[in-house]
């Protein structure tokens, strides 16, 4: 029974009129931008609560200019989106509390724009119900992806910048390809239309757009043989940055393989498989080169794709209930991390490179930011009491109850290696040196790092995110729910 | 090496897209959502223009994206050349010079002409808005000043945010986002002043577009 | 038929640039190339034989329903991909002169500085 409600309008706009509106005022008061746009992602996390509040009985939808789909665009949050958007904006008042400390030079009041409107795009991904609006969006996100890289103007961030640039045009240039012959052969772009005019297309051609729209949103989502571009760039850019890319760029190119999967191809094994195979695939890549780095940012970069590759390999391992482990995977890295990116970024915020060895001693210098890394480690490897562990346990009982041996086994390779890499980085946290602290952490950061620790360690011991199995149902039902929306009374 | 593998990529994605021309029947009549806008385009929104009608109200939050998408990349532009100096040009060609001041005029009239009508002629905001940006890029080869960017930025706000007041306008009389139907009244078609609010939302976009293109192209030019 | 295949053959043109030539800006350009093949294509899903072009010229309003028109979905679309092109140009150029500022080259196989 789908509900008419504003708020997931809001999500988008509140953030574009903001970043307009201080467009014109910088000109004149500079000093407003950080705090404003502070202000207006707090606001934003404020109303996403409120939405999964609604949402957690009824989906919403939003029309938009006056016409019911599949005239008008609309807009579809379910549980599913629910819980995606809390998370995202969740993320990002963190973010912009912590660029209030760390960005302190530069093109600043550019900075806080783009953010923003890096804000606007990926809370539209989460709330759309139309193609071609996913198309636009993404481009938003993509666009202030390339620029917030190469915002530093350091030498190797152009390069990565560049790199990210070119490889992420191709991917969008695929998933047009794949939008324009979905429309010739459908005739139209809202998705539960689509859902239901599915069924008259030819099995080719569903494979051939499955493969366009695969190798598009497998771009951004960081699948094996397409994510040369990563390591670069999450290790390049700013830490704040880094942050937001691992945390929610590439989830917006797997929440688009999702849309695609469930609302648009239904069931069609070929692809069920090959998205497992890549899964698996990048997941043993991305921790054995992480094994390999010396440096931070570039090891966390490796260990994304590598967590990326398990969340694929969860979703499309073929059960509900590996469905659901997926999700609650998916959240704990989001968390995790950022977790890791802020903290670590502090620590090594006055050098160039990024080192590990900046980190040695961190514990006695800046003992809630080294708590911090130490967790959000500990998480992502799966120690128990934390919410890694319920996540990762999930995964492989899931596995175990399809009799899946071979997985099982390569799951816990992955893990093993990713246990050896995150030690190394606690031990050097406790080195003793002799180096004086030259800044102290202040006390708002150290209050975001102290907020994602509890978070990860209360869900660790109470793992309720709502209903779960609820929104995971949403998901595979996607394609009915938003098909009636077309059938409502006007 | 590696180009042969390329053209070897080339060629087998040449060769499944040459497979698939069977699907594409081109010309064929297809069933499909355009049938309702071709037929209730006039009813609904008052244009001439069904183009019009589809990118400014049925599909206008695409348009909303879009006029983002441009802000965003003359924002980014701007970070990623910031702290250089502009270039003052040292000597000016005579011819440019004097055609500029009979062309500018003429090239910001027509521009004006193509936004102002885009609801009953082919065009609209975004044409216009490069049209004008030739004219004024014309500006910033020859005549020996610095472009203001202050104001210009300022102007580029101001027309975004009226785009987004405008949809808002909707939102709060009737209930959705960048309705038309009674904001300000349909008028008659063909006429100058009619189809609603969608002339004024494409003159603040056609001058957004025009500012925003010719500050691109002045980031770019500096050293 | 010759127009897609001429679509498609843009497209195929502009991809095989971009993974064979050496200079910064005739990668850039090559994405511009193959995103114009790929609006030339959308645009030729649109066609409706003998439907005239969505502009209503006389006034049979009333008549409106059997006037058979092309479809200006396609249109609107491009429009708006257009620009998205153009605004990725846009970026992509202003790190190119970044990149060549930095590394004092153009060639891409040079600029390598970041390995596995």
């Amino acid at each position: 029974m789908v509900v008419l409600n504003s708020y997931p309008l809001y999500l988008i706009l509140l953030p574009l009129a903001s970043a307009f509106l201080l467009f014109m005022l910088n000109s004149f008061i500079k000093k407003i931008v950080p705090v404003l746009s502070f202000l207006v992602l707090g606001f934003n996390f404020f109303i996403s609560i409120k939405l999964f509040a609604i949402v957690q009985h009824n989906p919403v939808y939003v029309k938009l200019a006056g016409f019911l789909p599949p005239i008008g665009i609309n807009l579809f949050v379910s549980g599913f989106n629910g819980l995606f958007v809390v998370v995202i904006n969740l993320i990002g008042v963190a973010v912009a509390l912590y660029s209030l400390y760390y960005i302190k030079e530069g093109a600043k009041s550019q900075y806080y724009f783009l953010l923003l409107l890096f804000f606007a795009g990926i809370n539209g991904i989460a709330v759309t119900g139309d193609i071609f609006n996913f198309f636009v969006f993404f481009e938003i996100l993509s666009i202030s992806a390339y620029a917030l890289v190469g915002i530093g103007n350091k030498k190797l961030s152009i390069e990565a910048g560049f790199k990210y640039l070119i490889q992420g045009s191709i991917g969008s240039l695929l998933l047009l390809i794949g939008i324009g012959f979905l429309y010739s052969q459908v005739g139209t772009l809202n998705l539960g239309d689509i859902a239901v005019k599915m069924s008259t297309v030819d099995v080719k051609m569903k494979l051939l757009i499955g493969a366009l729209f695969i190798s598009g949103l497998g771009i951004e989502s960081a699948l094996f043989p397409l994510n040369f571009w990563l390591p670069d760039a999450h290790s390049m850019a700013p830490s704040s940055i880094s942050a937001v890319l691992s945390g929610l760029a590439i989830n917006a190119g797997l929440y688009g393989l999702l849309l695609f999967y469930f609302v648009i191809m239904g069931t069609l094994l070929p692809v069920l498989n090959i998205l497992f195979v890549a899964g698996i695939v990048t997941m043993l890549v991305g921790e054995f080169f992480a094994y390999r780095q010396n440096n931070y940012k570039r090891m966390l970069a490796f260990s994304s794709t590598g967590q990326m590759g398990l969340v694929v390999l969860a979703f499309f391992g073929g059960t509900v209930s590996l469905m659901v482990a997926g999700l609650l995977q998916l959240i704990n890295h989001m968390l995790s991390k950022v977790l890791l990116f802020l903290s670590g970024g502090y620590i090594l915020k006055n050098r160039d490179d990024y080192d590990l060895d900046g980190l040695s001693g961190a514990f006695y210098k800046f003992p809630i930011a080294a708590i911090g890394i130490i967790i959000g480690a500990l998480s992502l490897m799966g120690v128990p009491l934390t919410f890694g562990f319920y996540s990762k346990i999930k995964i492989l009982l899931g596995f175990s109850s399809a009799g899946n041996i071979t997985v099982i086994s390569l799951i816990l390779i992955a893990s093993f290696i990713e246990g050896v890499y995150f030690i190394k980085v606690i031990q050097k946290l406790f080195n003793k040196s002799n180096d004086k602290k030259e800044f102290k952490i202040p006390l708002l950061v150290n209050l975001i790092f102290i907020l994602f620790i509890l978070l990860i360690l209360i869900l660790g011991v109470y793992p309720h995110l709502g209903n779960v199995n609820g929104y995971v149902k949403n998901l595979i039902n996607s394609s009915k729910l938003m098909s009636e929306v077309l059938n409502v009374v006007k | 090496m590696k180009k042969f593998i390329a053209v070897l990529i080339v060629v087998v994605i040449g060769f499944y897209f040459y497979k698939s021309l069977n699907y594409f029947k081109f010309g064929a009549e297809r069933e499909g959502v355009y049938t309702y806008y071709n037929s209730h385009a006039v009813s609904d929104t008052g244009v001439a223009n069904i183009v019009t009608s589809i990118v400014l109200t049925y599909r206008g939050f695409d348009t909303l994206g879009e006029v983002t998408i441009l802000f965003l990349s003359a924002i980014g532009i701007g970070a990623l050349v910031y702290g250089r100096k502009e270039k003052v040009l040292k000597e000016t060609c005579f011819i440019i010079d004097t055609s500029y001041k009979i062309l500018f005029p003429a090239i910001l009239l027509y521009g004006v002409y193509v936004f102002l009508h885009g609801h009953l002629t082919p065009g609209g905001g975004f044409q216009g808005g490069a049209i004008i940006a030739t004219g004024l890029m014309l500006r910033l080869v020859t005549v020996d000043k610095k472009w203001n960017e202050k104001m210009f930025s300022f102007l580029e706000g101001l027309s975004g945010l009226s785009f987004v007041l405008l949809g808002a306008a909707g939102l709060l009389l009737l209930g959705s986002f960048l309705a038309n139907k009674g904001v300000l009244g349909l008028g008659v078609v063909k006429n100058l002043f009619s189809a609603g609010i969608i002339p004024l939302i494409y003159i603040a976009i056609g001058l957004k577009v025009g500012f925003e293109l010719t500050g691109i192209v002045n980031n770019l030019k500096k050293d | 038929m010759i127009f897609y295949i001429g679509a498609f053959g843009l497209v195929l043109i502009g991809f095989l640039i971009m993974m064979t030539q050496k200079n910064v800006f005739k990668i850039v350009i090559g994405m511009s190339i193959a995103e114009t093949g790929v609006h030339l294509f959308l645009i030729t899903v649109g066609f409706i034989k003998s439907g005239l072009a969505p502009i209503i010229y006389d006034l049979n309003i009333d008549k409106l329903a059997e006037i058979k028109f092309v479809d200006p979905v396609p249109q609107a679309l491009i429009l708006t991909s257009i620009v998205i092109g153009v605004a990725t140009l846009g970026v992509g150029l202003a790190f190119i002169i970044n990149v060549v500022k930095h590394y004092k080259t153009e060639d891409i196989n040079k600029i390598k500085e970041l390995k596995w």
